[in-house]
């Protein structure tokens, strides 16, 4: 029982994300103001997307995105 | 306690140093407490510290103590010879121990530098929270430094500090069935193995180190990791964060090299040393997949992750979103600069990788020039190779 519990949560807490603009993926990350302010780096599939194409661009469950906050220099 | 085996009575307490051990009696109890180094050296002052630590916890029946990390621990006498050492926080459990193991374990906590609950102001307490940073010192820079830190502390500890790893992992392994280790909604199962510790992943979460290594434990196959005695040590006390103490491990380094290549494409081997090699026009860049840290050309490059929490968001097919841990989220950037360092902003850091790149500039032309005076005057780079010892300058 207990490790049919832990697989469906493990299942429950992996599901892809459906299809949506990168915009609304940086919002419900809770972090769409600041990479807006360019104060993120933004990649999608490999590639730098600028504050401006945030709109336009679409990511599904395939689309491989990383948000970083840049590294400064000690 | 000049000589080796003279025992010195503080109250009802018969102390004797055995190499580097301290036998503590008193009526019919006695343990065999470990040092680092030869307990002969113990100040007195250190002595009636611990016997004081051990009336203290005999005579009021328990103890709590705080990690560093989100850990409470609490030492409680349930009768005359059972005791027990509970865990709550980021890490849970309850383990029975006999009166011997818990006044063992006090020490070994409170020599961790777990402060007890409610702090006490007194300048015992102090004297023994600065030892623990002479131990970070002597970890990071060695025993020889630490010797040298400790001449200029006027509150110098004045005796070696308790193997308290040892002691832990020691009396967890004979008493403990399973710990807890939850972190955001991540939960894995510590259980002592055969010679290390095991450390099963339960439930995946949504973010840290131990979220990830969860998420990615079916991409990766694997779901059990191998944690050595000294690390379980200091999780079960919570003397470090999870992720800190994690970091440096194998699943870490694979989950790290299973992002760069997904992240950015790149061909990172699966084994190997715990590092990423980029070549491009600046030069040769190496990424540290312990800790991020960054070299160009073998010269290292200071940096820092700016900002509060998340450090990085990730989505990746099969796997979903997940926020990542400061220093899973500090080796990406740091690949994220070697592959794009042209499109650097921070001044400080664009200084730094320009300063690193005309210094190969500068030795390359260094070494052409070394080069062809060696072929005037006949002799060959590889006679010269083989003594000097920086091959790169040729």
């Amino acid at each position: 029982m207990a490790q049919a519990m832990a697989l469906l949560e493990r299942r429950e807490v992996a599901r892809p994300i459906s299809r949506m603009t990168l915009a609304d993926f940086l919002a419900s990350a809770g972090v769409l103001k600041a990479a807006r302010r360019g104060e993120l780096l933004v990649l999608v599939n490999g590639r730098v997307v600028p504050p401006r194409a945030f709109r336009s661009t679409v990511v599904d469950e395939e689309a491989k995105v990383v948000v970083l906050r840049p590294l400064v220099g000690g | 306690m000049e000589r080796q085996g003279i025992p010195v009575r503080i109250g009802s307490w018969e102390v004797r140093p055995t190499g580097r051990s301290l036998i503590l009696r008193s009526g019919d109890l006695e343990i065999t407490v470990p040092f680092r180094d030869k307990a002969d050296r113990l100040s007195l002052r250190l002595l009636t510290d611990m016997i004081k630590l051990l009336d203290r916890l005999l005579q009021k029946g328990g103890l709590e103590f705080r990690g560093l990390a989100y850990v409470k621990l609490t030492l409680k006498r349930l009768d005359e010879k059972r005791w027990l050492l509970s865990a709550r926080g980021e890490v849970r459990y309850d383990v029975e121990l006999t009166t011997e193991e818990a006044l063992l374990m006090a020490l070994a906590v409170k020599d961790a530098g777990l402060p007890i609950w409610p702090p006490e102001q007194d300048v015992e307490e102090l004297l023994l929270m600065r030892s623990r940073v002479f131990d970070d010192i002597e970890e990071v820079m060695g025993p020889r430094f630490s010797a040298l830190a400790r001449l200029f502390d006027p509150l110098t500890r004045l005796g070696p500090p308790i193997a308290w790893r040892r002691v832990v992992a020691v009396v967890m392994r004979d008493r403990l069935e399973e710990a807890e280790i939850c972190q955001d909604g991540a939960v894995a199962v510590l259980r002592p193995g055969e010679q290390d510790f095991v450390l099963t992943l339960t439930r995946a979460g949504g973010s840290g180190l131990l979220g990830l290594l969860s998420r990615l434990s079916e991409v990766l196959g694997y779901r059990e990791l191998r944690v050595k005695a000294d690390v379980a040590a200091q999780l079960l006390i919570g003397e470090e964060p999870v992720d800190e103490l994690l970091s440096q491990s194998e699943a870490a380094r694979r989950a790290r090299r299973f992002l760069i290549r997904e992240v950015f494409g790149i061909d990172v081997p699966e084994d190997g040393p715990a590092e990423v090699h980029i070549k491009n026009k600046y030069g040769r860049w190496t990424v540290s997949l312990d800790d991020g840290c960054l070299e160009l050309n073998g010269i290292h490059i200071c940096i820092m992750q700016r900002g509060p929490r998340p450090y990085g968001v990730i989505q990746l097919p099969g796997i979903g979103r997940l926020e990542l841990d400061e220093m899973t989220a500090k080796v990406l950037n740091a690949v994220a600069v070697a592959l794009r360092p042209e499109k650097v902003r921070d001044r400080a850091l664009k200084k730094q990788i320009e300063k690193a790149r005309r210094m190969t500039g500068f030795r390359r032309i260094l070494g052409r020039v070394v080069r062809r005076l060696l072929r005037l005057l006949g002799v060959r780079a590889g006679e010269i190779l083989a003594l000097t010892a920086c091959p790169f300058v040729l």
